[in-house]
């Protein structure tokens, strides 16, 4: 079944306090994604996989087309109000980006638990799933109170995700999740995210590791064939 | 999912004489969103929350609003004492001073209950379970009830406040730079009491404010101003992250890295 549907996507950026430059980076997309794929972005540094993504999330507005999502019905997220967009943010689409970014002094505990609370699914079994998921994702006990603006790259990372996968989401994007685990956390974050292919989340990620692709996704989509002819 | 749209503005204008405040500014807000209006000083911000909360009257334009009880109404011809009412009972104003929205010759414990007295509950043992209740709610020590508000920090001054305002459960809140005057390790805080407490009573909420951070992490949307109008409107992170407007792009690519 159709999930996802790109329909004359077109991005460029305009910057207009740097001499009016016009960046165009990716033209004419249509696509569909059906529901369980994981499909990886790929295309070298630089093509507009972010940006990709970000679209998807509504982060980024496309300069025209659209972008459909078959829930119950049919939403276009280039196109649609605001509280219309945070719902489906709130419910439909986990986003996990290459950075953390979170309030200063919130303890990771909370920032997890958020989440859930969100998508009104905290109860009191809750706790035990986040400390579990913190645990398999080798974030030790005693960090769980504090904010994990302190912590180290690979351990945000693994916040960052851990933030997202305790959520119940039909759609995750994930901006390369691996890139700054040792290789331990990364098959752990692989089993995660092969877990949640078993559960028909259909999910759009940008990994460089080529073993990785051939692991776990069931498509490439090469942006190459989107680049403009003008650049 | 349908959610209701609780306030319409349209051509909303206001002048200072000749001067412009703000000018045809059209928006529409849903039960529990929060909106946040940014600009820098003189962009016509606060004077445009001002007409919104009724604070002055608008020299032009609509605000249509939409309260649990009561229909649509057109708020800004509204006989004066119903409008009165409904600022009191209905719209919480939480000011960058907490000392503009405070009655510093009562207890903490007593600026709530003014809150809910207006709302006609009289009974006390109510009113100082609410006091207590709200102050914890806002991460206060519900043991200093009794005391004043020149007591407390600055910070703390400001979550009475917020307390204050809130308990009262008021369907719109306005908030003129919450965190302006506050040291920056208490704003992030502040940011957090405030963003878990407005998920938990789903209220719907307007924020001006100066500062791009504040918007990122509280409101849904956002209007940009400048020299009275809307360049840009969208959802905030959409707004901060792929500006469309020049003054918006100028505006977020001004923040200094820490």
């Amino acid at each position: 079944m159709k999930i996802i549907e790109l329909k004359n996507v077109n991005k460029k950026f305009i910057l207009h306090n740097q001499k009016g430059t016009v960046l165009n980076v990716l033209k004419n997309i249509n696509l569909e994604i059906k529901t369980g794929e994981c499909i990886a972005l790929v295309g070298k540094s630089g093509i507009g996989k972010s940006t990709f993504l970000k679209m998807l999330y509504g982060n980024y507005l496309p300069s025209s087309g659209e972008i459909n999502f078959y829930n119950n019905n049919k939403i276009n997220i280039a196109n649609s109000l605001e509280h219309q967009i945070i719902n489906l943010r709130k419910y439909f689409i986990g986003y996990v980006s290459q950075f953390l970014r979170v309030l200063p002094r919130v303890p990771t505990i909370e920032i997890v638990s958020d989440t859930l609370k969100q998508q009104s699914l905290f109860d009191e079994h809750s706790l035990i799933k986040i400390k579990k998921l913190l645990s398999e994702l080798n974030i030790q006990e005693s960090m769980w109170n504090l904010s994990p603006l302190t912590f180290s790259g690979g351990e945000q990372q693994r916040v960052n995700l851990a933030k997202t996968l305790i959520g119940n989401y039909s759609i995750l994007l994930l901006d390369e999740p691996t890139a700054s685990l040792d290789d331990i956390n990364k098959s752990i974050v692989i089993d995660m995210i092969k877990s949640k292919l078993k559960k028909d989340v259909t999910i759009i990620v940008i990994v460089h590791d080529k073993k990785i692709r051939n692991e776990i996704c069931t498509r490439e989509i090469n942006l190459e064939k989107y680049i403009p002819n003008d650049n | 999912m349908n959610i209701k749209k609780i306030m319409h503005v349209e051509n909303l204008t206001h002048f200072y004489g000749n001067q412009i405040g703000c000018k045809g500014i059209n928006f529409d807000l849903y039960k529990g969103e929060i909106l946040g209006i940014v600009g820098e000083s003189g962009s016509g911000k606060s004077t445009l929350l001002k007409c919104l909360s009724g604070e002055i009257s608008p020299s032009a334009g609509k605000i249509n609003i939409s309260l649990d009880q009561g229909g649509v109404k057109d708020f800004l011809s509204l006989p004066e004492q119903e409008k009165r009412q409904l600022m009191r009972s209905m719209w919480g104003i939480v000011h960058q001073n907490p000392r503009d929205g405070l009655n510093l010759r009562i207890s903490a414990g007593g600026n709530i209950a003014e809150r809910l007295l207006n709302v006609s509950e009289k009974n006390y043992s109510f009113l100082r379970n609410t006091g207590k209740y709200w102050m914890e709610k806002t991460e206060m020590d519900s043991d200093r009830i009794d005391e004043f508000p020149l007591s407390f920090s600055g910070g703390m001054q400001q979550r009475l406040q917020i307390s204050k305002i809130l308990s009262s459960n008021p369907q719109i809140v306005f908030m003129d730079e919450p965190t302006g005057g506050l040291d920056v390790s208490v704003q992030a805080k502040i940011l957090d009491t405030i963003k878990s407490i407005v998920r938990d009573i789903n209220v719907t909420m307007i924020i001006v404010t100066h500062d791009l951070a504040v918007v990122r992490f509280l409101t849904d949307k956002l209007l940009v101003m400048k020299d009275g109008i809307v360049v840009e409107t969208g959802l905030t992170d959409r707004v901060l992250d792929d500006p469309q407007h020049s003054y918006t792009q100028l505006l977020t690519s001004s923040i200094l890295q820490v």
